[in-house]
């Protein structure tokens, strides 16, 4: 628990944003809820900070994560990237959950991030903790196979004005602006940004994603602050079905995304400390759809994908520290999730979801060689309404100063979506009573569970860290899908919809390392490499579970600074052929970037001016086949005032 | 007059034998706060307090503390005596004819130089702070001892735990600091690049920096409460860890407990030897120049440089060029 000095260095003690403390050994804040060192986190953890940002060259952040052991990322269409972890996923990849500051933006209902439409903008993320593995221990559902922390830095750290413009090939044009200042006792943070391209060539597929963003927070004199979170961001896309076949027709759409948050920190007199947190997030996919009177003679069908979604969530943890050997953090949560689409569901109502939570996490160090974290979460969810015990053990064991073995056997869970579970997707026609179906779900599914062991191996000194773990990774009531026969009903698909049952287990087993290094004289190397086996061999579903995952997959960043400002840096991500969920198989690719930056100054005014190119080796099929992304190559300067 | 000259030089023989002679036979201390210093004072065994006061200022919510103490040690010593509570501190500089008043802080400081017409040595300020405080003519001697460390010294220990550092920022206060002219030649000296960063606040101090981090191989504050204080030191700690630059300076060693990577900082032990003899002077009607404090020590965050991969060698280095014999 951070120590509070007169000089107001009052280190965060709750996983959320970035308080990392700075007189502290790195520490990771997402696993466990308390800030802990990387090499005694329950949890295996690959953090990305800003200076990876910048020298991936990446435009979206879904892209930074192919740096990750063991991500895939795709797109499938340009208004919905996607990123998995260990395969078993379509472009809904909802096995994994999305935080921002440690709050909860994944939209539940049909199990979708929203990737490009995030409410908040690349350019203020400083930091992402990506826990490899189940952590529903901590976090609950959804956390089933992976939890991606977004970590901004406090409003202060943002004084000033920030712009950056960037143009160049496949239509890019992106803008951000953002000020930051103080006003009383309120620091604050404003920020526009505005992103868009062409997408792939030759495809109805362009989009702009605008976003609107707040950041503020007033510390207390006795203590404690209270933040503040909002954001807006807006997606305007086209789109057309990847399948000429279907009856689809080229389209314009919106997405919205609010999010706001309060966040009242308060420290104890006890080496303790209490955060209430109250939050909401609402989003609102208005494709009107299309209406088509070719496939039915005489009859005019619409097709309607409008879906509303909003979620109330309100939590209070409880952190101490009892003494130097013992940490721990006690908490209770409830969120309350609420859908609305007569399309999707069939219905004019507004469907629901509530789910409570009670959690506990405690490290205790038995000696200075040996700590063990032990944790648990009980959740509730009224949908399947059942209880689920959720528990995470680790055992870590420092062999010297810099070399530590560890054991971890930890749970995650994925309550299904409503739409699994709800789901009656029409199309209902104008002219006449009609109504025809393409997803009847049977309902009552159970939650998916997954149960990881793992062992690793870290190495840290300073700045520099390797990590290694052999994990195998069982999942129980694997939510697919499969064809039915619906002979009582107009069906999309001749006697056939689609429904969701709980498919019978699958075991991931792999390996996977990662190497973060840096010198003296400017160079950093990231370097991630997984080796992923998917055994589905007793499924009831025939779904080519084991081809989700690219049995080989390596990143590498390599960044150098020169003299005179100039900075430049590559990065290479290789993947094995993979097919992901119930899709086309893709063939393995090799993808080179390559960034070239000048800082300089224009007056007294920071400048810095880069070149950036994507896709240097040829292009790259990453979802579909004959769907490739070209060479690109685009320019970004960005301003201080 | 060759009476007077001998015996000042007497006295400063004196002073230099024995660091804990008498430098004057009154003295009036004042603060705001109980710091060792203070208490060290206050329990010197070669002097003997014979009256603690508080002085409470309302206007400013602030209450002062302090004791008046004789050069010599009470045989048997002086009973402990209740605190008295003052009205006015001007009543007793006059009453209690105090040959020199040493002020430790701010509002100390700004206390006695209003209050008392006596020889004052003002310690426990920054060389900003000190500077306007210092300009006020007045017709006592006035001198003081800088809270910092000069800040040259921390480019030296820059050298030391940072042997590939190239170019260094530095935040520089408007107007341009004093320091600034003997930091740029120690910088040459030690084949740094200095980026200057001109700022005229604490919010400044942010903006301008955030920007300019990625190009630095190591950032150096100010000793400046405009500059960096408690608002400003937390983003601009928080901005610096992220990108494992190291920041370096401070006017104390609680910037370093904070997170600062390590300052050259006053060595406190030693501060009263540097006292007396100041306070000898003042008492022979000489103003002695303010100075930087004549002892330093190093204060190293050893988490912060573990984090950020600085070598025991490279410590133990820094260590070395400042340890006293």
């Amino acid at each position: 628990m951070g120590s509070n000095s007169h000089l107001g260095i009052a280190a965060g003690t709750s996983g959320d944003r970035d308080d990392l403390e700075p007189g502290s050994p790195p520490l990771v804040l997402t696993p466990s809820r308390l800030p802990q060192r990387l090499d005694e986190s329950p949890s295996t953890v690959t953090v990305i900070d800003r200076a990876l940002i910048e020298a991936s060259g990446a435009r979206r952040l879904v892209d930074v994560l192919r740096l990750v052991p063991g991500f895939q990322v795709g797109y499938k269409i340009n208004s919905l990237p996607t990123a998995a972890y260990h395969g078993l996923n379509d472009e809904y990849a909802r096995r994994t959950l999305l935080l921002l500051n440690g709050q909860r933006i994944f939209q539940y209902a049909r199990g979708v991030i929203e990737w490009n439409n995030l409410p908040v903008p690349l350019e203020n993320i400083e930091r992402i903790e990506v826990i490899r593995g189940p952590a529903a221990a901590a976090y609950g559902s959804n956390a089933l196979q992976a939890v991606i922390n977004i970590q901004t830095g406090g409003a202060a750290e943002y004084a000033g004005f920030s712009s950056r413009i960037t143009s160049g090939d496949d239509g890019i044009a992106d803008g951000f602006l953002r000020y930051g200042g103080r006003w009383g006792r309120l620091n604050y943070a404003f920020s526009l940004a505005s992103v868009g391209d062409d997408g792939y060539p030759s495809i109805h597929d362009n989009r702009r994603n605008t976003n609107l963003s707040f950041l503020g927070d007033i510390p207390f004199a006795a203590g404690g602050e209270l933040q503040l979170q909002a954001g807006f961001a807006r997606g305007d896309y086209q789109i057309q079905d990847p399948n000429p076949a279907l009856p689809t027709n080229p389209r314009d759409f919106p997405v919205t995304d609010h999010f706001q948050s309060l966040r009242w920190r308060w420290p104890g007199a006890a080496n303790d400390e209490w955060v209430v947190t109250l939050s909401h997030n609402a989003f609102h996919y208005s494709d009107q759809g299309f209406t088509n009177d070719r496939l039915l003679p005489g009859i005019v069908l619409r097709f309607d994908y409008d879906i509303q979604e909003t979620r109330y969530e309100a939590d209070v943890q409880y952190l101490r520290r009892f003494s130097d050997r013992w940490r721990a953090t006690a908490g209770l949560g409830y969120y309350h999730e609420a859908v609305h689409s007569p399309r999707y569901f069939d219905t004019d109502e507004t469907l629901d979801n509530a789910v409570s939570w009670l959690a506990g996490h405690t490290e205790y160090r038995i000696d200075p060689a040996w700590v063990v974290n032990v944790g648990a979460m009980l959740e509730h969810s009224s949908l399947t309404r059942s209880w689920l015990f959720l528990p995470r053990i680790s055992v870590h064991h420092h062999l010297d100063g810099r070399q530590t073995l560890r054991i971890a056997y930890a749970t995650g869970s994925r309550q299904p979506t409503l739409y699994e579970n709800d789901g009656r997707a029409i199309v209902r026609a104008t002219n006449a009573p009609l109504t025809i179906y393409g997803v009847i779900a049977s309902g009552d599914l159970d939650p998916e569970i997954s149960r990881s062991l793992e062992v690793g191996y870290h190495w840290q000194s300073g700045r520099n860290q390797f990590d290694a773990r052999l994990f195998r990774e069982r999942y129980s009531d694997y939510i697919g899908t499969y064809y039915r026969p619906a002979p009582d009903v107009p069906t999309m698909l001749p006697g056939v919809v689609l429904d969701f049952a709980n498919d019978d287990p699958i075991t991931v087993r792999g390996l996977e390392a990662q190497w973060d290094w840096r010198n003296g004289s400017g160079t950093r190397l990231f370097a991630s490499y997984a080796l992923t086996t998917i055994d589905a061999s007793g499924t009831r579903f025939d779904a080519g579970y084991q081809d989700t995952a690219p049995r080989h997959g390596l990143g590498l960043l390599v960044s150098q600074k020169f003299g005179n400002g100039w900075q430049a840096s590559l990065n290479y991500d290789y993947q094995s052929g993979m097919q992901w969920y119930r899709d086309e198989p893709i063939d393995r690719y090799h993808q080179l970037g390559a960034r070239i930056a000048k800082r300089f100054k224009l007056g007294s005014t920071p400048v810095v001016a880069e070149v950036i190119g994507a896709n240097l080796l040829g292009p790259i099929e990453d979802y579909l086949p004959d769907q490739s992304w070209d060479r690109t190559l685009f320019f970004r300067l960005s301003v201080d005032y | 007059m060759w009476r007077r000259r001998l015996g000042r030089w007497v006295l400063s023989v004196c002073l230099i034998l024995n660091a804990n002679s008498v430098a004057a036979s009154t003295l009036l201390f004042l603060t705001e706060e109980e710091t060792p210093l203070y208490q060290a004072w206050s329990r010197d065994p070669h002097r003997s307090p014979t009256l603690f006061f508080t002085l409470a200022r309302p206007s400013a919510d602030v209450t002062l503390q302090g004791f008046l103490s004789l050069d010599r040690p009470e045989w048997p010593p002086i009973p402990a005596r209740k605190t008295q509570t003052l009205d006015s501190l001007a009543d007793l500089c006059h009453r209690e004819r105090a040959q020199v008043v040493v002020a430790l802080g701010d509002e100390a400081a700004r206390m006695i130089l209003r209050a008392c017409q006596l020889p004052t040595l003002l310690v426990g300020m920054t060389r900003q702070q000190l500077a306007p405080l210092l300009a006020d003519a007045r017709r006592e001697p006035v001198s003081a001892i800088y809270r910092e460390a000069d800040p040259s010294l921390d480019l030296r220990l820059a050298r030391a735990l940072l042997p590939n550092a190239r170019t260094v920022g530095v935040l520089v206060p408007t107007p341009e600091p004093a320091w600034l002219t003997p930091l740029r030649v120690e910088g040459r000296r030690l084949a740094f690049t200095l980026d200057e960063i001109a700022v005229t606040d604490d919010l400044d101090a942010v903006r301008m920096l955030r920007p300019r981090l990625t190009g630095l191989d190591a950032v150096l504050l100010p000793p400046d409460v405009n500059i960096v204080n408690e608002w400003s030191l937390k983003p601009l700690l928080l901005m610096t860890v992220r990108q494992g630059v190291p920041v370096l300076g401070g006017s104390t060693a609680r910037y370093v407990e904070a997170g600062v990577l390590a300052a050259v900082v006053a060595d406190e032990r030693q501060m009263p030897e540097q006292m007396r003899a100041l306070i000898a002077e003042l008492a022979q009607g000489r103003t002695p120049h303010p100075t930087y404090p004549a002892s330093v020590r190093v204060a190293i965050n050893r988490t912060v440089a573990e984090t950020l991969g600085v070598s025991a060698e490279a410590i133990h280095r820094a260590w070395s060029l400042f340890s006293t014999p």
